[in-house]
């Protein structure tokens, strides 16, 4: 986790040279910046075709995501529609300079599947929704747009069997010995994918060699 | 803040893919407050994770999922409660949670009860020790995660400053030692028992 420095300023790739961190009208270069202008457009004028585009594209992955990291069917339903509901209320908090949509929108239905984890081991523990933090800083907000666009890359350019691990391992929770079985391959095979791709992932992502 | 001590990089990895257990997100969110490199790492595997979800066979969704959720949305939305912990002495992503009241476990120690699984085998809770404290000589009975609040404490293995965040295991024996020059808080985060010998470990073993 060191070479912050060095890693933030390679990743101030020339595909953003403006330095603007606050992109306000990205042009319309792939789905993801559709998906964020219809973030966008919800935020400022409560566009219900653009949740109709953002609901066709995630509330199904969503439902995937979450059956695939073991949710019931029916929890991951409602799960997924109420992350959509947050994107919807949501989404004056979304800033397209700190993430992607896809970004943006995993990380509500990952905290959605945590507090519903924790609702049923200690239904008291949590005062629920809060006040929003405050914005982060600029500075780190630079580096984080331009890696969105770096991680998509660099992923594409992992091996297929390494992808498959990672996707695994980190997307879906499976325990390597779960791995193992599911591939058929051995458990320390599993463990240097996992591990090669991790390294692979940051030396793309961060320029660490 | 110079901070010395970080989260494995592969909690921070499941700390990003939301599979961490019970209170152990807890200790590292706190870090996450205080530390923009690791929040750039976790940041970095919330990338993989949206690319990932942007990629991943759509799965199908009842009927009337979108016109439910399109109900919904005229609904209005509940208002946002105020943090009931506001306190800026405790790290920012405290504040969702109910903090309880501070009680003396021993002498010179305090403690707050932060959460706790229903289960009893999880739990968070910040402890308070007045300068020069030892604690007694303790190992895990699982797992402990150790965030530094405020002051600083030694022990076998180190000195821990404000943001670090140590990790624990069954095996690992030690003897915290706090600072003289002032009080020490501690975020923790445990599952499974600390197990230490003598008076001093009944009470520690009775109340954490
Ligand atoms: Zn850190």
């Amino acid at each position: 986790m060191g070479q912050a420095a060095g890693a933030i300023s390679r990743w101030r790739t020339p595909r953003s040279a403006a330095g603007a961190w606050r992109v306000s009208a990205p042009e319309a270069s792939s789905a993801d910046d559709v998906h964020s202008k219809c973030i966008i457009a919800i935020a400022r004028d409560r566009d219900r075709d653009g949740f109709a585009a953002l609901f066709s594209h995630f509330a199904p992955r969503v439902k995937a995501y979450l059956m695939r990291t073991g949710s019931a069917p029916s929890l991951a339903e409602e799960l997924a529609q109420e992350t959509m509901l947050s994107v919807w209320r949501k989404a004056e908090l979304f800033d397209p300079a700190r993430a992607s949509a896809a970004t943006w929108v995993f990380t509500i239905a990952r905290n959605l599947r945590i507090d519903a984890a924790r609702r049923v081991r200690d239904p008291a523990s949590l005062a629920g929704e809060i006040e929003p933090e405050a914005p982060e800083e600029p500075f780190a907000a630079v580096a984080r747009r331009q890696s969105q666009a770096l991680i998509r890359e660099a992923l594409k350019q992992l091996p297929a069997e390494q992808r498959e691990v990672l996707a695994l391992s980190f997307f879906e929770d499976r325990p390597h010995s779960e791995i193992a079985t599911k591939l058929k391959i051995p458990l320390g095979t599993v463990k240097s994918r996992v591990r090669l791709a991790v390294s692979k992932l940051r030396e793309l992502v961060e320029g660490r060699t | 803040m110079t901070i010395h001590h970080h989260p494995s990089e592969e909690l921070l990895m499941r700390f990003a893919s939301g599979a961490l257990e019970g209170p152990f997100d807890i200790a590292i969110a706190a870090h996450l407050d205080a530390c923009v490199l690791c929040r750039e790492e976790v940041a970095m595997w919330e990338g993989v994770g949206g690319a990932m979800l942007d990629e991943i066979a759509p799965a199908e969704m009842t009927q009337d999922a979108f016109a439910r959720t399109l109900a919904a949305l005229d609904r209005t939305a509940p208002a946002p409660r105020r943090a009931p912990n506001r306190s800026s002495a405790l790290p920012a992503s405290l504040r969702r949670y109910r903090v309880g009241r501070e009680f003396p476990i021993g002498p010179g120690i305090y403690k707050r009860n932060i959460w706790k699984a229903k289960n009893g085998t999880g739990r968070a809770f910040l402890l308070r020790a007045r300068p020069g404290l030892e604690l007694p000589r303790h190992g895990h009975g699982g797992t402990e995660m150790t965030y530094v609040v405020q002051g600083g404490y030694s022990d076998e293995h180190g000195h821990y400053e404000p943001g670090d965040f140590m990790t624990a295991d069954t095996d690992h024996l030690h003897q915290p030692h706090v600072d003289q020059d002032g009080e020490c808080v501690l975020l923790i985060a445990s599952h499974g028992r600390p197990i230490a010998s003598g008076i001093a470990g009944l009470i520690m073993r009775f109340f954490m």
